[in-house]
């Protein structure tokens, strides 16, 4: 078992026993869907692409691909990333 | 939303990023706490993003050695607005003084709109309000719309219900008039119904008794129009109290004179001078009530970018005294007695369906007016069954 692996199982444990949300804890990517236009990712780990029909994210799962039409991201930090849109798809690249 | 009003009022910069690497880099100034949004690709070797003037100057040292080229699309934002009124300290002084002089506006009443008005007249609500100390130019603050419907209402007993909301600067009252009172008739003593006007008839409506008269038939005061007195072939005659309305088209024809002398206001006394300034034409400071006032002399201040004008005025009090009037003021005079007196005769729920005026000159100079007036209104009146 890797090493990430064991965190975040580690991690997720904590969690239940503290009734923290997961995702401080274990670094796990969380994805939020509003409808068909906004989408905000919670611990990514950078832009890996960024197009009008496609963008990609660093996420501890794979890359985030989330496509569609005109996107845009409208907020990037370290931690947070907005993309605006038509959105049409939403998957993980392992 | 939040975000983007700070964004707005701290100012941004709309830049263009050209090259290779656009992600990496993306990613570098996110890490190193550049805040950046609106990030969208345009071309396969470059990207607009939005950030602060700080983000922008954080960035430069993250582009060196990166072959990145950073460019400055566009500035926005409130102090970006506000620069470009450097050296244009009078525009923005006015622009500020017309916002000021707008919010300042926005807190009186300006206008005040009657609605419902048929019977009670508009000119006698507004009279009212203002004994009630609302009138135009009043704070709407200090007004309270919710007391005024009942006081309005209170003030004459035509009036139903009042109510009055605040429109912006426009005061509305709308009226709703009471229908007029009519007592039932309660007796029930036979009686005819007799004209109390010289008339002609336009319809009869009969409740109790037989008509005597028809739509067209031309009547005199006194003449019986529905009788108390029918005739059955069984009991032969029986009488009864008549009841119903006859309306007819009653003419009125009043006239009054007028001259050849008027009292109209006239100066006395001294003149009192008094200096006033005035901006964009209007006085700041206007004229007392009952004095008449002439401008003496006027100077314009050509130094200052506002339209300022001072006047020296000189005020002088009038008085009533009798004085020779033109033609035209002694036939408005007259005029405005002839109808007075003639509308004093007309009933209140009397319908005027006509009005005529004939003006004559008088050999003394006076002015005589004839005033004509064709109503449609109830002529009946209840009496005995013998007319008295």
């Amino acid at each position: 078992m890797g090493k990430g692996k064991r965190r975040i199982r580690l991690g997720r444990r904590a969690a239940e026993w503290l009734d923290l949300p997961e995702e401080i804890l274990t670094g796990r990517v969380k994805v939020t869907l509003y409808a068909m236009d906004t989408l905000v990712a919670e611990n990514h780990g950078g832009v890996f692409e960024c197009a009008p029909e496609r963008v990609r994210l660093r996420t501890a799962e794979g890359i985030l691909r989330v496509e569609g039409r005109e996107l845009t991201l409208e907020e990037l930090s370290g931690e947070r990333a907005l993309v605006r849109g038509e959105i049409i798809g939403v998957s993980f690249e392992k | 939303m939040t975000g983007r009003v700070w964004n707005y009022l701290s100012g941004y910069v709309m830049i263009e990023l050209k090259g290779r690497g656009l992600e990496r880099f993306v990613n570098r100034a996110a890490q190193s706490g550049v805040p950046l949004w609106g990030i969208r690709r345009t071309a396969a070797d470059a990207v607009t993003a939005r950030t602060n003037i700080e983000g922008f100057y954080a960035m430069r040292p993250l582009l060196r050695g990166t072959g990145l080229r950073a460019r400055i699309l566009d500035k926005r934002g409130l102090p970006i607005a506000l620069s470009r009124f450097r050296g244009r300290e009078a525009l923005l002084f006015g622009w500020i003084l017309v916002v000021a002089l707008l919010v300042a506006a926005s807190r009186f009443i300006w206008y005040i709109s009657v609605e419902g008005c048929d019977v009670v007249g508009e000119a006698q609500i507004i009279e009212t309000l203002a004994e009630l100390g609302v009138e135009t130019g009043s704070p709407r603050s200090a007004t309270a719309t919710f007391d005024l419907g009942g006081r309005i209402m209170q003030s004459d007993s035509r009036i139903a219900w009042a109510g009055v909301r605040l429109e912006g600067v426009i005061l509305r009252v709308s009226i709703v008039e009471a229908a007029p009172y009519a007592p039932e008739d309660a007796g029930d003593e036979p009686g005819s119904l007799f004209a109390k006007k010289d008339g002609v008839i336009a319809r009869v409506l009969v409740e109790g008794g037989k008509a005597k008269v028809v739509a067209g038939d031309a009547v005199f005061a006194g003449q019986m129009l529905i009788s108390g007195v029918i005739r059955n072939d069984e009991l032969g005659y029986i009488v009864t109290r008549a009841k119903g309305k006859v309306i007819a088209r009653v003419v009125y024809c009043v006239s009054a004179s007028a001259g050849p002398l008027l009292k109209l206001p006239a100066r006395a006394g001294e003149p009192e001078r008094e200096m006033r300034v005035s901006l964009f034409g209007y006085a700041l400071g206007g004229a007392e009530p009952g004095r008449e006032e002439a401008v003496v002399g006027r100077w314009r201040l050509t130094n200052c970018f506002l339209p300022l004008t001072f006047e020296a005025i000189d005020s002088y009090a009038l008085v009533l005294k009798p004085t020779q009037a033109s033609r035209e003021a002694l036939e408005a005079r007259a005029n405005s007695l002839a109808e007075g007196a003639a509308l004093a005769q007309i009933p209140t729920d009397a319908a005027i369906l006509s009005k005529s005026s004939e003006a004559v000159l008088n050999d003394d100079g006076s002015v005589t007016v004839t005033v004509t007036i064709v109503t449609e209104e109830n002529i009946a009146e209840l009496r005995g069954l013998d007319g008295n």
